[in-house]
């Protein structure tokens, strides 16, 4: 009777106490693809599909006529909305050879909605530019919100992570969990 | 046992955290020099926080879908309200049972107090009508005298209202136990302050609820106020059904506890000392765990 009653509440308390975590609130499924062209990382190139729910919200704002498609001063709304998470370095680090690349700056941004999942799909590019030396460059991409309130999924393997190459050898590649809700996407590239 | 239905709930509920705590091991590689393996796969390693964040996906797809039938039909059925409301009250109950600072803050104010049934409902109440109804403010803020910073403002409020209450937490926590060191006869039958309880549940609750927040923005953005209000009040309802098991189970196995040595006066003693203190005590390093936590990303 005493050990049992004394473990259920050792057992209840540490239960309680155990969930003190946060929990994310929107989920994007994320799928990059490094970039190399002649001897240079040129960037990684990202696809992310927001949550439907998320997705729902950001449509109703911005897709005015409904018709499924952000015209040009829509998009311009949407992408000025998306700049709202420059101060989370829009939740990507980008690390050469364990070391990161100083900013996060995001080019060619594009926006589309799929009209049957009624998602969002951001694409855009994080240009970096750096010049592959001789020997083995490991170059890894994460997304991560340190906050807990975004989580990322990925399709993505590991053999896909490449698909832009030129004139690089690619040794290596894996897609690791970062964290508790990031992705780790890692390449190991060799200049040709 | 009188009390076998709240503690078979309450067995799942701790099952279900120790597991996500103990088993979804986070890893990473900051320095990103881990090879690893070519072809290396994460996809059919889900932990389980990510489980548990995709089953919450799905909730949250649910809610999308049943309020975007109601909008885009011209007639409102009640039978698509009720889906929306039961969807809602679902995702409300899995929704609590997941990684969350309040279910922490309840048991260790609880462990430290007698608290009767009607304190717990009181306790409970407030932090689900304050976590609920700062939602609702903000949503109607946003969407009239704030326009303009609506856009992603969930995860700048979230981090803002989770630091303020961490200290608020931690404050009080120091408070109560001071008053506790000073009045030290009194110890085995502390009983609840209603201004306490008024303090605990509303620094518990003080972050706006993000799902409801959505959720009342995009009902107000298509003019279906009352759409979201069912569904935010029914994401309330399961909330408030899941702390209020986590506060019966604890008061309860805290009281059979107490009850079990009160024969031995030492052990009775050291005991609800111990938990007067205790409870005390991880209010405070919880309060000073979640300013902690958010306290970095706020910096600029």
């Amino acid at each position: 009777m005493y050990i049992r009653k004394t473990c259920l509440f050792i057992v209840f308390v540490l239960g309680s106490i155990n969930l003190a975590f946060a929990h994310p609130h929107v989920a994007i499924d994320t799928h990059p693809v490094f970039v190399f062209d002649n001897g240079y990382f040129k960037g990684v190139s990202v696809t992310w599909t927001w949550d439907e729910f998320f997705s729902d919200q950001v449509i109703v704002d911005y897709d005015k006529n409904e018709n499924d498609k952000f015209e040009p001063e829509e998009l311009a709304k949407v992408e000025e909305f998306f700049h709202n998470i420059k101060d989370y370095s829009y939740f990507s680090e980008i690390k050469i050879n364990g070391q990161d690349v100083a900013e996060i700056k995001i080019e060619q941004f594009s926006a589309k909605i799929n009209p049957f999942e009624y998602t969002l799909t951001y694409t855009f590019f994080i240009p970096v530019n750096f010049k592959l030396t001789d020997g083995d460059m490991i170059i890894s991409y994460i997304n991560n919100d340190p906050t807990i309130y975004i989580s990322f999924s990925t399709e993505c393997t590991a053999e896909g992570l490449d698909e832009e190459t030129k004139n690089v050898d690619i040794f290596d590649s894996s897609v690791k969990n970062h964290s508790y809700y990031g992705y780790q996407f890692m390449i190991v590239a060799h200049k040709k | 046992m009188k009390h076998s239905k709240f503690i078979l709930l309450y067995v799942f509920l701790v099952s279900f955290g120790i597991s996500l705590c103990y088993c979804a091991v986070p890893s990473g590689q900051p320095n990103g020099i881990d090879r690893g393996v070519k072809g290396d796969s994460l996809s059919s390693e889900k932990t389980l926080f990510r489980k548990f964040a995709d089953y919450q996906k799905k909730g949250r797809v649910a809610i999308s879908r049943a309020m975007r039938k109601l909008r885009k039909s011209s007639n409102v059925s009640v039978y698509a309200f009720v889906w929306l409301f039961l969807f809602s009250f679902g995702y409300g109950i899995f929704h609590a049972l997941g990684p969350g600072h309040g279910k922490a803050i309840i048991t260790f104010y609880l462990l430290h107090c007698k608290a009767s049934i009607r304190d717990a409902v009181k306790l409970v109440g407030i932090i689900v009508f304050t976590h609920t109804a700062l939602a609702v403010i903000f949503a109607f803020l946003f969407y009239t005298i704030l326009r303009g910073m609506k856009d992603m403002a969930g995860i700048t409020m979230q981090n803002y209202f989770s630091f303020a209450s961490g200290i608020v937490v931690a404050i009080i926590g120091i408070v109560l136990l001071l008053k506790e060191i000073k009045n030290k006869d009194v110890r085995n039958s502390i009983a609840v302050s209603d201004t306490n309880i008024y303090l605990m549940g509303i620094s518990a609750g003080i972050v706006p609820c993000p799902i409801s927040l959505a959720i009342m923005l995009i009902a107000l953005s298509t003019g279906m106020w009352y759409v979201g209000f069912t569904a935010v009040l029914a994401i309330s309802l399961g909330l408030a059904l899941v702390l209020f098991l986590v506060a019966v189970c604890i008061e309860k196995s805290r009281d059979g506890l107490l009850k079990l040595v009160a024969s031995n006066n030492r052990i009775s003693r050291f005991i609800s000392n111990g938990l007067a203190y205790g409870g005390l005590i991880g209010v405070i390093l919880l309060g000073i765990f979640l300013a902690a936590f958010y306290f970095p990303v706020m910096l600029p």
